[in-house]
């Protein structure tokens, strides 16, 4: 610990930190702009110029490349730390265009927050702008580059060094006339790409897929959990009058940083294309309450031996602990397993695993048969008259195994995001919600309960949660302790029985998330890099 | 209390005879004038006659155009994002000029829901929107004909409606492609 | 039978039909007239887009689509009425309004081919008796509705105008009592005919026709402000009330049943003028030309009557072209052309009725023409003066303010039913010294 004075207000703080960490732990606004917390120092825009006590008297120099010394006496206030401030934004903005109304950046633009809150000058160039060209210069697979907004900070390229370590992003010529730019025979498409768009603090680098899309002020922001994989990254899902227009890597010092791979980035459009819409009987569309009745008046005739059920690790906790509960109290809880039928896929060393699904660990909190074989085989030996399949698309995975599999089951009942294989195949189909349109709880690959929050409401009022689902099919059922309003309100039930999830509720999870005592299936991200920076939440990512 | 006695309420005016005879002659002056000039009539008949509106009209909005006839405006949403009513609906796309870099692909505004406020005018820092066509009918048969699409707003002459008429703008550009004029 | 005794049959039934069918065809008339009459007082133009075909009739196709409109309106019957009377109501008051018109002699008889023609439906013995005996019936229809319709501002409504109705009756009926008492007779037809000559008192005759307006000018008021009141019109439609009543007693009535209210208003005031006209300004009569001496001068109808055609004619038919000229810029076809069309049918009619007139007097006319031009000029006559009083109701109404409720009863029973009381007994010293 090395104590340290800063505008005149003595403080303690640790060892190897830097100044401008050491002022915004301790609450001194200090503006900043090319350091990222999650990135090595490069110290090249000169914002967070403070004064520093030294033999020679107080001396300008920057704050994020100083570290903290024992008796060091800061001042970031004075008339001359607070002209050298100014003077360095104004430089970064002399050849920056004013094209605000243009850039897709504008709205959550560091340089436009910063020129709002510490610049406020007259324009003072006297000559004209010098244009540096470039304008949409397409680098990478996602991301756009437009030279004349660069301010050159080299976040983008400290990130493509240190995170992919694929260095496809490097500096060229000298002066006003440098440029960031990609190698020759190298592009952008390392599997991290879009994450440079998140840190490029300008309108520089911009992601194809939301350019031009969306103004972000129009943005409505909901936390959520990536649902591509089990690594879980939090994410913040923007969404406008019902349509999601991006996911953006939400802060997660212990699990993914600031930052989540393209595949999930990319993910929204897959939850709102394809859609089940309505309720299918048969061939003929229908209404909840009808299907619902159908439903019931077809289990009610039967003994509790001929329903199975096959959950998934797509839905949410709060689905599966109610259709456990549903085959605990209605039907017979063997009957009912989770096997998985697709393929693992791809996977590497900093974020991305191989199962591509949100909750297997959430199904082995709630004791479910991952593998169900034995299920399976008895399904298939015709031991069941209705199958009941929620979340999962054996059908759209493995057709032949899956016809072979449910060939002799008279009624297939099918809850689905998507118009799967499976729907088609399924004698009675259920639209349910995706993650972005309910509220829930994912546990992921290390063992991590994350809460997510619903983020739009789907325009037809049939589309419910699947746990909500099994609810009013419980009740139809004549079924008791199936009081349950929404998730919340499930996962609070869930937590009083669920050893592990003891005296929690739905809003008592830390926006981190927490870690259940479990066994890990995957190892902790990011192998080799700094755990925790030095200043987390309080900087500008 | 005090008693305030009405004007003319006693003696013959109680029986209202005299009141009566004024109105009556009264008003058969203005038959008798509007009968024999009825030119003098203040009425303008209105589809086939229409008075002329002062040059400052706020009247219905249209997109400017640049020399080449592409749309002025480059989708920024400020107008939209101004709208108190909600009514201006945009979808950008990639302008195959990359100095201007965004276009409208659609410019939707919704008639029905436009309170006239003049804010999308003022928010445009192009000057590509503008409120001057002074025309007050904006009618239709359907909710649909009553939004008007990007190719509709942009079917005039491009000149001003009242010569030299220059709103004062700020100055957001000095050089390149969107400078002010 | 009897051919005199058919003659009489078939007289007496085409005069009953016309008697219902005038006031009927004068309603939309009068409406076009309320509309632009309004609007000319209040320097508008009125109704002047409805049209057939470009046709506008200057705004007279509007009535017809108001009809269109009326009649395709669902004819709604609220719940918990009373449902028998709440249909009787409208007929009940359409048909006592057209009802006091049947003793109205619209000219004198003509005696043709040895039979009488009456141009009267009936010559009752008691004439001005039924008419303020069915009149009086009138408030029924208003009564009927507004309580029928158990809607509290309808009764409100036909409570305000029934007991307006009552308290105006009273005046009406005195003043009528004057007229009676100078006239010696309740027959319309000896009504008529005494009002032919020239006013003679104390023996000396004045220059006057023997008008009920000249014998009994306070009643002839009494009498035009009762009527007013009678047809509840303003100044005196308290019966209806935006503010306070909504609608009045016929808020409840649509589609048939509401267009038959409106045009029993109307039809009551044509009423009223033709009871006015009749009993105060000598109906049928033409001044200063009785029917004895247009029978005994063939040539005096004829001029009559070409004068007062090329006079209204000429009048209408200059502005009708004033108007084209005025608009001329304004339209093209038919709807250019039609204030022009109109202004040369008028002007046709002026130049054939100079025609007839030089035809008439210079070579004379067939023996049996001049007699039906008299009833010809006397029904003109009598339309003219109806007309004026038409054009009084309207005139008035977009004059005036209306009373208030007060205000009205105060004048009925405390200005109206004594100066009526008075009225008698000076006409009745009046008479005695005459005597």
């Amino acid at each position: 610990m090395a104590k340290i004075t800063i505008d005149g207000k003595p403080m303690e703080v640790a060892d190897g930190t830097n100044v401008l960490e050491a002022c915004l732990s301790n609450s001194v606004h200090l503006e900043h702009f090319c350091y990222h917390p999650y990135l090595p120092v490069a110290g090249n825009c000169r914002t967070c110029m403070v004064e520093i006590e030294g033999p020679k008297g107080p001396m300008l120099t920057i704050g994020c490349n100083t570290k903290v010394a024992e008796g060091m006496v800061i001042h970031t206030d004075t008339p001359k730390a607070k002209t050298a401030q100014k003077s360095a934004l104004e430089m970064l903005l002399l050849d920056h265009p004013l094209d605000c109304p243009v850039c897709d950046k504008a709205g959550e633009c560091k340089l436009q927050n910063q020129y709002m809150e510490y610049g406020l000058y007259d324009f003072r160039r006297g000559v004209p702008r010098y244009f540096k060209g470039g304008k949409a210069e397409d680098i990478g697979e996602h991301v756009m580059l437009d030279q004349e907004r660069c301010v050159l900070c080299t976040r983008c390229i400290r990130f493509v060094d240190e995170i992919p370590k694929s260095s496809e992003l490097g500096i060229v010529s000298r002066g006003h006339e440098s440029k960031i730019t990609i190698f020759p025979d190298v592009r952008l498409d390392n599997a991290y790409s879009g994450n440079v768009t998140d840190i490029c603090p300008v309108g520089a680098l911009t992601l194809k897929e939301f350019r031009f899309k969306q103004r972000v002020w129009f943005l409505k922001k909901a936390e959520s959990v990536c649902h591509g994989c089990a690594r879980g990254c939090n994410i913040t899902v923007e969404h406008n009058r019902g349509r999601i227009y991006r996911f953006m890597p939400r802060e997660n010092a212990e699990l993914n940083k600031t930052w989540i791979c393209d595949e999930g980035r990319f993910s929204f459009n897959y939850f709102q294309e394809n859609r089940l819409e309505e309720v299918r009987l048969g061939h003929a569309t229908s209404n909840l309450s009808d299907g619902i009745a159908q439903l019931a008046n077809l289990l009610k005739d039967l003994s509790p031996d001929d329903v199975a059920g096959i959950a998934s690790p797509t839905g949410a906790l709060e689905d599966l602990y109610v259709m456990k509960k549903l085959f605990e109290k209605r039907f017979r809880l063997k009957n009912l397993a989770a096997p998985f039928w697709g393929k693992p896929g791809d996977e590497d060393k900093i974020l991305k695993l191989a199962d591509k699904t949100p909750n297997t660990q959430g199904l082995n909190l709630l004791g479910f048969d991952t593998e169900g074989k034995d299920l399976l085989s008895r399904i298939e030996k015709g031991e069941f008259k209705v199958v009941l399949i929620a979340h999962n698309n054996p059908f759209g995975q493995d057709e032949e195994r899956a016809k072979k599999v449910f060939a002799k089951v008279k009624a297939l009942i099918v809850l689905s995001v998507h118009k799967t294989k499976t729907v088609e195949a399924g004698s009675m189909a259920f639209p349910v919600r995706t993650f972005i349109e309910k509220n829930g709880t994912f546990v992921n690959a290390t063992s991590r309960l994350q809460r997510f929050r619903q983020a739009v409401e789907p325009e037809n009022p049939d589309i419910v949660e699947a746990s909500l689902w099994m609810v009013r099919l419980a009740k139809a059922l004549g079924a008791t302790g199936f009081d349950f309003e929404d998730s919340p309100s499930v996962f609070n039930a869930m937590a009083k029985e669920v050893g592990a999830l003891q005296g929690l509720t739905f809003n008592k999870i830390p926006a981190t998330g927490k870690v259940l005592d479990l066994k890990p299936l995957a190892a902790e991200p990011f192998p080799g890099v700094k755990a925790q920076p030095n200043v987390s939440g309080k900087a500008k990512v | 209390m005090k008693v305030v006695q009405r004007p003319g309420n006693k003696g013959p005016f109680k029986t209202y005879v005299v009141a009566v005879l004024k109105g009556l002659w009264l008003t058969m002056g203005h038959v008798v004038s509007n009968l024999f000039h009825p030119e003098k009539l203040p009425t303008v008949f209105f589809p086939e006659e229409k008075k002329a509106l002062p040059p400052a009209t706020r009247g219905r909005h249209r997109l400017m155009k640049r020399e080449d006839g592409s749309p002025r405006c480059t989708a920024c949403m400020l107008c939209a994002t101004a709208c108190p009513a909600e009514c201006i609906h945009i979808l950008a796309e990639e302008s195959p000029n990359p100095d201007i870099e965004k276009l409208p692909a659609k410019f939707d505004i919704d008639m029905l829901r436009c309170v006239y406020c003049g804010f999308c005018v003022d928010a445009c820092p192009l000057d590509a929107i503008r409120m001057d066509i002074p025309e007050v009918t904006v009618a239709g048969y359907t909710r649909d004909s009553l939004v008007y699409h990007k190719e509709f707003l942009m079917d005039h002459d491009n000149k001003d409606v009242v010569p030299d008429y220059n709103p004062p703008r700020p100055v957001l550009w000095t050089h390149g492609p969107h400078a002010n004029p | 039978m009897d051919p005199n005794q058919t003659c009489t049959l078939i007289n007496i039934a085409v005069m009953t039909v016309l008697m219902w069918l005038i006031p009927l065809q004068f309603v939309p008339f009068f409406i076009w007239l309320e509309r632009k009459g309004s609007a000319i007082i209040q320097d508008r133009v009125g109704p002047n887009r409805t049209g057939i075909l470009g046709f506008r009739l200057f705004g007279m196709v509007q009535n017809f689509a108001d009809v269109v409109k009326l009649v395709m309106k669902e004819n709604i019957v609220p719940a918990n009425v009373n449902r028998f009377y709440f249909m009787l109501a409208p007929f009940w008051a359409m048909t006592v309004s057209l009802l006091p018109l049947l003793v109205v002699p619209l000219a004198a008889p003509l005696e043709m081919a040895g039979h009488s023609i009456r141009f009267q439906a009936a010559d009752l013995g008691v004439g001005v008796l039924f008419i303020l005996s069915i009149t009086s019936m009138g408030v029924f229809g208003i009564i009927l509705a507004g309580w029928s319709s158990n809607n509290k501002f309808s009764l409100l409504g036909s409570l305000r105008s029934s007991a307006q109705m009552i308290s105006y009756e009273l005046s009406m009926g005195l003043s009528m009592v004057g007229l009676l008492m100078v006239y010696q007779d309740v027959r319309m037809s000896v009504i008529v005919e005494t009002q032919g000559r020239l006013l003679t008192a104390w023996g000396h005759a004045l220059p006057l026709p023997n008008w009920g307006i000249f014998l009994q000018p306070v009643g002839f008021l009494l009498f035009l402000v009762a009527a007013f009141a009678e047809t509840n019109r303003n100044p005196f439609d308290l019966a209806e009330g935006e503010s306070e009543l909504v609608a009045g007693f016929h808020l409840e009535y649509s589609s048939v049943k509401f267009s038959l209210f409106f045009m029993a208003e109307y039809a009551n005031m044509v009423v009223a003028a033709f009871v006015i006209a009749t009993l105060f300004l000598g109906g049928y009569q033409v001044p200063f030309a009785s029917t004895q001496e247009l029978q005994a001068d063939p040539k005096l109808a004829l001029v009559l009557l070409c004068c007062t055609l090329v006079l209204l004619k000429g009048l209408a038919g200059v502005f009708f072209y004033k108007r084209g000229v005025q608009q001329k810029h304004l339209y093209t076809g038919v709807k250019q052309a039609e204030p022009f069309l109109f202004a040369g049918l008028c002007f046709a009619v002026v130049v054939a009725a100079l025609g007839l007139m030089g035809y008439g007097l210079t070579a004379g006319l067939p023996a049996g023409v001049n007699g039906v031009l008299i009833p010809v000029l006397q029904l003109l006559c009598l339309l003219l003066k109806v007309l004026f009083f038409c054009w009084l109701f309207v005139w008035v109404r977009w004059t005036l303010p209306r009373f208030r409720y007060d205000q009205l009863m105060k004048m009925g029973w405390k200005l109206m039913l004594p100066l009526a009381l008075l009225n008698l007994l000076v006409t009745g010293v009046l008479l005695l010294t005459q005597k």
